[in-house]
């Protein structure tokens, strides 16, 4: 239990050092690959402990940015906690509902389920454009934390930028709760359910349930990371919720090695960092670079990054765990 | 219901009992009764409809007629899960464990499950580490002689059986269900979990129906027997006048 807060600690500290002597563009791709790896992370419960693929979390990533957009666009609400409280709420509760309907399928079609649920958010954002702003998107402007601190913008000590002050105490916080929820009575349902279905029933767990809760938790985890993402990037629009973002995540995920929540932290600023330096210098190749690191992932490292540190700091013939 | 009214050591109570599927009728009108702290064991030929009987004692399947009655209360309809929480815990022929979790861990969720502690995400497991339950898996894996540091993925064939068998003990259920608890060990390990389970069940005062194979483990250990065969039952009593019984000898195989 202290092991893990001070493990986080570390991490704030590592992170807020780091804000202050990068570049503000680098502190941006930094946050937004944080935001990244909360929703990973969320799927690391889904998909490393459950067994569920998700294909729809961009779909929840998006329906926590579009609160947040429609809450000030229509509602007028200027404070950023109330939008993030309330954004992240929204997509818990919608999470929570297609989740009854979702957790009831396994393998292939809660994929489809998940699919077809973030192509339905996508749809609905297109074609809903006048008062959604269709493709354009919406604009998002730098409303203030508790009355004081713009969401963006550089009002701390040094480069130190304000969303990405904002983004790694959120992420530290979720970081310290989902360690927690990895060692609850829940992830060990939770394994339990993935490994023997039909064992765990006649020990008294429902799937069904447990089920449920993770995929609200994982849901909640990308609405977090939804309305951080309105607050970091100014602007939003319907492409966040397309399935080839939900898809991003997915790989992600795979990349960090499915049960690691510091495998996908990494893997995510690996991701992102690569896929813009990448879009710098091959605008058109790019894809084909990640498509071969797919591809060397899954034939030299099956575990994911976790499982190539895993490896080399313990050694090859420990490495039994899988 | 009135015979179950002035007996209060009834445990068990099937009525009539009917599963078809489609044409095929895998129990059909099976009535017995089961009393507090009897051990049962039910045998007969393959495709006699025992391991039927047993889903549906359990409420994995849902007959297609008849009455169970359990403790006085109609089961039908109740769910596997609620049946769980009556106390009607079940075995599966096939062991499937939890092959990424330790001994000790796949106790403890079961535990956790029995204590309905498992649905909470918030808390540390460590946090339900009261002495009580680490002794208690302590004591269950002593008497089913398991490692509770083992990996469950590392646990030989008769060991699986015996892990699958201390889950459903520390459930603390009132009537056990095991299917085939036996199959796939070897002859001399089969003596040995029989003799651990009963040992148990006596312990604790478990009601335990056995559906076994091995005519040699069922004369050793179960006073009474019920014979099925062709979803019926042909016999239900103690097994000396088992052997007794002319018209059965064929199907017992001599």
């Amino acid at each position: 239990m202290v092991k893990t807060a001070y493990k986080c600690l570390i991490i704030y500290a590592c992170l807020l050092l780091f804000g202050f002597i990068a570049t503000r563009h680098i502190q941006h791709l930094l946050s937004l690959s944080l935001l990244y790896s909360l929703v990973a992370i969320g799927l690391v419960i889904l998909i490393g402990y459950g067994g569920l693929v998700s294909f729809g979390q961009g779909a929840f990533y998006a329906i926590g940015a579009y609160s947040v957009g429609l809450l000030l666009k229509y509602y007028g609400f200027q404070n950023a906690e109330i939008l993030l409280v309330l954004g992240v709420l929204i997509t818990t509760l919608i999470s929570f509902l297609i989740g009854l309907l979702a957790a009831r399928t396994r393998k292939l079609a809660f994929a489809m389920i998940t699919v077809a649920f973030s192509m339905i958010i996508y749809t609905l954002l297109v074609k809903f454009y006048h008062i959604t702003g269709g493709t354009d998107g919406l604009r998002i402007p730098a409303v203030k934390l508790f009355g004081i601190l713009p969401v963006r913008g550089r009002d701390l000590f040094m480069s130190m930028s304000n969303e990405y002050f904002i983004i790694i105490t959120i992420f530290t916080i979720i970081l310290y709760i989902t360690e927690h929820v990895i060692n609850s009575p829940l992830s060990y349902a939770l394994r339990a359910v993935k490994d023997a279905e039909l064992k765990a029933v006649s020990l008294g767990i429902s799937p069904t349930r447990v089920y449920i809760l993770a995929f609200t938790y994982a849901g909640f985890l990308a609405g977090i990371a939804g309305t951080l993402y309105a607050f970091l990037n100014a602007h939003i629009d319907p492409l966040i919720a397309f399935w080839t973002t939900s898809g991003e995540f997915v790989f992600i995920t795979i990349l960090g090695g499915i049960t690691s929540i510091y495998g996908v932290f990494l893997a995510s600023i690996l991701y992102l960092f690569l896929k813009t330096y990448l879009i710098v210098y091959t605008a058109y190749y790019w894809q084909f670079v990640i498509g071969f690191v797919i591809l060397l992932l899954i034939l030299l490292a099956p575990k994911g990054l976790s499982g190539i540190i895993f490896k080399v700091y313990i050694g090859r013939k420990v490495f039994r765990k899988s | 219901m009135n015979n179950s009214l002035f007996k209060e050591n009834r445990l068990l109570q099937v009525i009539n009992l009917k599963k078809y599927f489609g044409g095929v009728k895998a129990v059909d009108g099976v009535s017995f009764h089961i009393d507090k702290g009897e051990k049962v064991a039910i045998i007969g030929p393959n495709g006699a409809g025992k391991s039927t009987l047993i889903n549906l004692i359990s409420g994995y399947l849902l007959p297609t007629d008849g009455k169970i009655i359990y403790q006085g209360k109609s089961l039908e309809k109740t769910s596997m899960i609620k049946r769980v929480q009556m106390g009607i815990v079940r075995s599966w022929q096939i062991p499937q464990l939890f092959e990424s979790l330790t001994v000790k861990e796949a106790l403890i969720t079961s535990i956790l499950s029995r204590n309905k502690k498992i649905y909470n995400m918030w808390k540390d497991v460590n946090k339900y580490m009261q002495k009580q339950i680490i002794q208690e898996v302590t004591e269950l894996c002593l008497s089913f002689n398991l490692r509770e540091t083992k990996p469950v993925k590392e646990l030989s064939e008769g060991e699986r059986k015996l892990l699958d068998v201390a889950l459903s003990f520390s459930l603390q259920p009132e009537l056990l269900l095991l299917d085939e608890p036996t199959s796939g060990v070897s002859s001399y390990e089969k003596f040995n979990i029989i003799d651990m389970i009963l040992r148990v069940a006596l312990e604790k005062k478990t009601t335990v129906i056995v559906v076994e194979h091995d005519i040699e483990v069922v004369q050793k250990y179960f006073p009474r027997i019920i014979f099925m065969n062709e979803g019926k039952i042909l016999y239900d009593g103690s097994f000396d006048t088992l052997m007794g019984e002319e018209s059965l000898k064929y199907l017992l195989g001599g």
